[in-house]
């Protein structure tokens, strides 16, 4: 406790008739064109990816509370939706055995050792993507060329198995915004394609789940100081996984500051590193890493942003 | 006063004896340790260059040469630690570096081996602190044998800088620290070369 | 109190590692692979004897107020020992575990048992003391080590220095890096230590029942 005794979270202060499974379905039906795109660009195994970490994170949820004997909580859909994301955000040719370690962990060490849904501190699929690249890094950097090729998009000539951020890193070739808008590029299974998370995103901000203050000011803190830096905003908000951490990852209720100029700052927090891993880090991609960076630092920031009492005067130091 | 004298008797005592006993066990280990230090660099001499019957260590002749050329008094191969020259029968047969570039995890502790005609024989890791199983990798013979036979006059890069030597799986900057060595080991022994110091 | 108690208590119910948590840093860093964790706990049990045994000794002669002092020059001087006689001896196992033998000096274990055991207790309790907290110790780390060998390189009982490659049990490729990197290292601990304490709570309920 803070010692005053009260506990900062988002006003109204009501239960709302939305409940955590209406919610969570609305995401998962969000998810769906970046998932429909990673199964046309990738194919079946794509598909295959999902269903495993899916079920890996509900089955590992379902058992250890079962094992504890603590009430199941799968109906409300939130392991299947940090499955899913973690699926999204996985190399379409990754080992699926790997994929469900990565499920299991999220839910177990992520999620169920912190208390479970509400209580963890870190978004448990980004932590499921992170401990699969800290264990099986060959495996988690090894990438594939869309097999779908549609004939409309520019031929491109740097066909590679290399992702575009990598691409632009190592190689200093820059992918066309047209294949990064449509997806046509080499990448996680969900996050090549711009086009299909921002349909997802404006459905999940018109049923008013998501707000746009961490999205905006995330993207919007990726694209100043990249063009500060000289390098190509339009670019670096495009590639790589910004938009779909942005939109579902770093607006995750639990992992993410609930006062809104919290939400400011988390999002200008997360922009800030993910702009420095991915021009001086040794990672090709920062977004993974910026977003738990700043997950540990959520409650310290609700802590600083608590809104002013109305009629409260400002404590002179 | 009194307790102070006391005090500082007994810990000086205390002190006293366990230097005794530590000058004892340093008396039985000591040439021991030497001779296991001398014979695991004549080791990593020996298996950078092959056929030297004997090792001269000549670094302060070859650094007189580093100081001529260095650009502001910075030393132009400041990787270079040591230079090792190898002989059989009074003729010398190439020469061994040592070298600590820094890797991902800390300074790595390497040997290269160049022939007298400039090609590369061996390369060693003495010691590093690389990520077990990625960056470690750069002591296994596979990876060490990439950089067996190349030239001093071509730059030594990994393939990823448009080099020639492609690195270790995941393992970039590792791969790369080594290489960094052996690019500055192969532009010494050309300036040496050069110089006619051999 | 007696002597089998004394030497038996380390290994479980006050285990230093699972139960007294302490010399984290030496468990973490060298439980990689089992031969490590058994070197390591050789080496820290020999330490640990020998400065409870001497400090056991003069615990009547050392005043009180310059006993930290004291304890640091037993403890130093037996580590420094250990660290010559492996150089000497087992430079292969001295170099891998490097820099964590002369900082068996800071383990917390030994200036822990001396401090709160063999200064208050005979020579012979703090030999069995010592004795017992060493192979406690000893068994934490090879317990903790097997795992992140198998998992993490994927063979058990590897000496690569003395050449012997180990028991394969999976291909390297497969094998979990992390679990031999520091965070590995803190969830397989955490988890272990989970693992012990739900143990030992469920022996308690079923013995009160």
């Amino acid at each position: 406790m803070d010692g005053t005794g009260l506990i900062v979270s988002s006003s109204p202060h009501q239960r709302a008739a939305v409940s955590t499974p209406v919610i969570m379905s609305d995401v998962i039906l969000a998810l769906m064109p970046a998932a429909l795109a990673g199964v046309w660009f990738f194919g079946l195994r794509a598909l295959a990816m999902m269903v495993v970490c899916v079920a890996a994170a509900v089955g590992t949820e379902a058992g250890l509370e079962k094992l504890m004997k603590k009430p199941v909580t799968i109906e409300d859909y939130s392991a299947a939706v940090a499955g899913f994301l973690l699926a999204l955000v996985l190399p379409p040719d990754l080992p699926l055995w790997m994929g469900a370690i990565g499920a299991a962990f999220a839910m177990a060490i992520a999620k169920f050792i912190f208390g479970g849904l509400g209580q963890n501190i870190f978004n448990p699929a980004l932590i499921g993507r992170a401990v699969l690249l800290a264990s099986w890094p060959v495996f988690m950097t090894r990438w594939r060329w869309p097999i779908f090729q549609a004939p409309w998009i520019p031929d491109f000539d740097a066909v590679s198995s290399a992702t575009p951020l990598a691409l632009w890193k190592l190689n200093g070739i820059k992918t066309p915004y047209l294949n990064l808008f449509l997806g046509n590029v080499a990448g996680s299974i969900g996050e090549t394609s711009a086009l299909a998370i921002l349909v997802g995103a404006a459905y999940l901000l018109w049923r008013g789940h998501i707000s746009w203050r961490i999205p905006v000011s995330f993207i919007g803190t990726v694209a100043v100081l990249t063009a500060l830096f000289g390098q190509d905003p339009v670019f670096h908000v495009l590639a790589g996984g910004l938009l779909l951490g942005a939109f579902f990852m770093a607006t995750d209720y639990v992992t993410s500051p609930v006062t809104p100029k919290g939400q400011i700052v988390f999002g200008v927090g997360c922009g800030v590193l993910t702009v420095f891993i991915r021009l001086y880090g040794g990672y090709p991609e920062g977004v993974c890493y910026a977003i738990l960076i700043m997950n540990a630092a959520a409650a310290l920031i609700d802590r600083l942003t608590v809104p002013r009492k109305f009629g409260e005067v400002k404590k002179v130091a | 006063m009194r307790d102070v004298l006391r005090l500082g008797f007994i810990l000086f005592a205390i002190c006293a004896v366990a230097a005794g006993a530590l000058a004892f066990v340093n008396d039985i280990t000591e040439e021991r340790i030497a001779a296991q230090a001398a014979m695991k660099l004549e080791q990593a001499l020996e298996s950078v260059v092959p056929g030297a019957e004997e090792f001269r260590d000549e670094t302060d002749r070859v650094l007189a040469l580093k100081a001529a050329v260095s650009d502001g008094g910075r030393p132009e191969f400041p990787l270079i630690n040591r230079v090792y020259v190898g002989y059989d029968n009074g003729e010398m047969v190439g020469t061994a570096f040592a070298c600590t570039p820094s890797g991902y995890g800390g300074p790595i502790d390497a040997v290269v081996g160049v022939s007298r005609d400039g090609v590369v024989t061996g390369l060693t890791v003495v010691k590093h602190t690389e990520t077990p199983g990625l960056g470690a990798n750069i002591t296994s013979r596979d990876f060490q044998m990439r950089f067996v036979g190349l030239r001093a006059g071509i730059p030594v890069k990994v393939t990823k800088d448009g080099g020639q030597v492609e690195a270790i799986t995941g393992a970039t900057i590792s791969s790369r620290a080594v290489a960094s060595a052996v690019d500055q080991a192969l532009r010494l022994f050309e300036l040496v070369t050069r110089e006619g110091v051999w | 109190m007696s002597f089998r108690s004394e030497l038996t208590k380390g290994l479980v119910r006050e285990n230093p590692t699972f139960r007294i948590l302490l010399g984290m840093c030496p468990t973490m860093a060298t439980s990689l692979a089992i031969s490590n964790g058994i070197g390591m706990g050789i080496a820290a049990t020999f330490v640990l004897v020998g400065s409870n045994v001497i400090v056991s000794m003069l615990r009547n002669v050392i005043p009180s107020r310059i006993r930290i002092p004291c304890y640091i020059v037993v403890i130093a001087s037996f580590v420094t020992m250990v660290d010559l006689i492996m150089a000497a001896f087992v430079p292969k196992l001295h170099e891998v575990l490097g820099i964590f033998i002369p900082l068996i000096v800071v383990n917390c274990i030994i200036l822990a048992r001396a401090e709160a055991f063999a200064s208050k207790n005979g020579v012979l309790y703090s030999l069995a003391d010592g004795i017992g907290m060493g192979l406690g110790f000893t068994l934490a780390l090879t317990g903790l080590s097997a795992i992140r060998e198998l998992l993490g390189t994927g063979t058990l009982l590897a000496v690569p220095d003395f050449g012997f490659p180990g028991f394969r049990i999976f291909d390297r490729s497969l094998a979990a890096v992390m679990v031999i990197l520091p965070p590995g290292g803190f969830i397989t601990l955490g988890l272990l230590i989970g693992l012990l304490n739900s143990l030992t709570r469920r022996k308690k309920k079923a013995a009160q029942t």
